[in-house]
């Protein structure tokens, strides 16, 4: 990369909320090129390009809003340390697969995370983990002219916040939600001896190994210049037509919890006795590793193969809805076939979007 | 060894090319055109898993998104190759969208579009210069 122009790197801190979005979408496309680091002044909710509307819970008054990059609903505050990068195709050979950009943004990432004594990886496409724990989830794609991908380094995280923000079918299935967070999520200041970390430590941090790692340069930002573009974008992000789109929806309600481990309980009727039944699968291990909302499963000992479900000593019934939940029929040795998708299942299909 | 370009990436003949790398044919009916995107896209998304089309009856803007497609938490851009109207849309790609990656110039087609003026493919790369484009986004494959 040394005899193409240098990446502009903007160290902003705090801005805000929206402002955390509209800037990446702002500068793709006006065809820039940049590096961003920076963190939301107040919390908000930001959902997938194209992930079901109905899954964020206004309830929860958090403001939403939903960008044009992949991935599914995150909690985002001012303890997490955002960086976004925005590079031109010619950065990479033509024919350059996500994961290949996903791993050329996200090297200094794990850097950065190696200089503070972290044992961190790449688990692709998208999470950056300690040990089997999540600390930064990212999303990409291309915006007009331009490679994007977008994250955030964990400092510290409520995990009850991200699990009001997401819409739950019954007190089970957030309950689930929140356990599931709080076991395959960790933050900096959860880690031995950074518990003092602040924000603008990572900020400098990361500033320093985007210089290194993607030939950066500190750069002023153009508020004057990019804010129209930016005050527009915003508008369309909020538009509540586009907002609270219909998106993706599975034949069960699901939670990315991170690569490979999911939540999903059924879509039955309320009172239906199946309803508050909530499993999480890891699909690499092909187990479900944890059940939530029924006493007879609770008791059970987890994880359990899927392929062996049927072996279970348990109802039909029971069985069957947990089957479902998995993906495999009853009795037959067949399940998870996607491992490594946003959405671990093999029924993804069309959204028809007239915005 | 690196392949050749175009063994690398499919441009068949009888279809006409966007710098997009979406392709555009004749409609079912003779005043439609079809719009869909060639083996490279499909080749750099990897497994697609959504696709995200408008409704029929709605318009589009040559140059402007009308669509994306998802693979693995990463969204690709669908653009309008002219100004018009869709007529049509690939109602297959809801269960399959995976038709895109396993037969992007026929059963993965997007969408059918009644362009605005009346059609004509002059403004669109024949399949010797895209693939001659290809030839170019090929090179650094070649020693």
């Amino acid at each position: 990369m040394g005899r193409e122009p240098r990446v502009p790197l903007y160290v902003l801190g705090g801005v805000d909320w929206l402002t955390t979005q509209t800037l990446y979408h702002g500068l793709a496309e006006l065809d820039e090129e940049a590096i961003i680091l920076c963190w939301p002044k107040s919390p908000y909710v930001s959902l997938g390009c194209h992930q079901d509307g109905a899954e964020f819970d206004p309830v929860s008054g958090i403001p939403a809003l939903r960008r044009r990059v992949g991935g599914t609903l995150v909690y985002l505050d001012e303890q997490q340390v955002f960086f976004q990068v925005l590079m031109d195709p010619s950065r990479l050979l033509p024919g350059a697969r996500p994961s290949e950009w996903y791993r050329l943004a996200l090297e200094p990432v794990v850097a950065y995370l190696d200089r503070l004594g972290l044992e961190a990886r790449l688990k692709p496409p998208a999470d950056i983990l300690i040990g089997s724990r999540k600390i930064s989830g990212n999303a990409g794609g291309q915006l007009g002219d331009k490679m994007v991908i977008v994250g955030n380094l964990l400092v510290d995280f409520p995990r009850h916040r991200m699990a009001e923000a997401r819409y739950a079918p019954n007190p089970e299935m957030r309950r689930a939600f929140e356990a599931s967070l709080n076991q395959h999520l960790v933050t900096l200041h959860e880690l031995p001896g950074l518990a003092g970390m602040t924000r603008e430590t990572v900020m400098e941090g990361l500033a320093e190994t985007y210089i290194l790692g993607l030939n950066a340069v500190l750069s002023e930002p153009a508020w004057t210049r990019w804010s129209p573009t930016l005050e527009r974008i915003g508008r369309e992000l909020q538009d509540p037509r586009w907002l609270r789109a219909e998106g993706y929806r599975l034949p069960y309600h699901q939670i990315k919890i991170r690569e490979s481990v999911y939540l999903r309980a059924l879509r039955v009727d309320p009172a239906h006795p199946w309803a508050p039944l909530t499993v999480e699968l890891h699909t690499d291990s092909r187990t479900v590793t944890r059940v939530w909302g029924v006493e007879e499963l609770e008791r059970m000992d987890w994880p359990r193969s899927i392929d062996h479900l049927h072996e279970l000593p348990m109802s039909p019934d029971w069985l069957e809805a947990l089957c479902r939940l998995a993906d495999r029929p009853p009795g037959q040795h067949e399940g998870l076939t996607k491992e490594e998708n946003d959405y671990g299942v093999e029924t993804d299909g069309t959204m028809a979007r007239s915005g | 060894m690196a392949l050749k370009p175009t063994e690398r990436w499919h441009a068949p003949d009888d279809y006409w090319y966007d710098g997009h790398h979406q392709w555009i044919a004749d409609g079912e009916d003779t005043a439609t055109l079809r719009v869909g995107v060639t083996d490279y896209t499909q080749d750099t998304a990897g497994e697609i898993l959504y696709v995200s089309l408008p409704e029929p009856g709605a318009s589009v803007k040559e140059g402007e998104p009308f669509g994306s497609i998802e693979s693995g938490k990463w969204v690709g851009q669908l653009y309008a190759p002219c100004d018009g109207t869709v007529v049509a849309i690939n109602t297959a790609l809801q269960a399959e969208p995976q038709l895109l990656n396993q037969d992007p110039y026929q059963k993965g087609w997007l969408i059918e579009l009644h362009p605005a003026t009346p059609k004509s493919f002059s403004k669109w790369l024949t399949p010797p210069s895209y693939r001659a484009l290809l030839a170019t986004l090929d090179d650094g494959y070649h020693d």
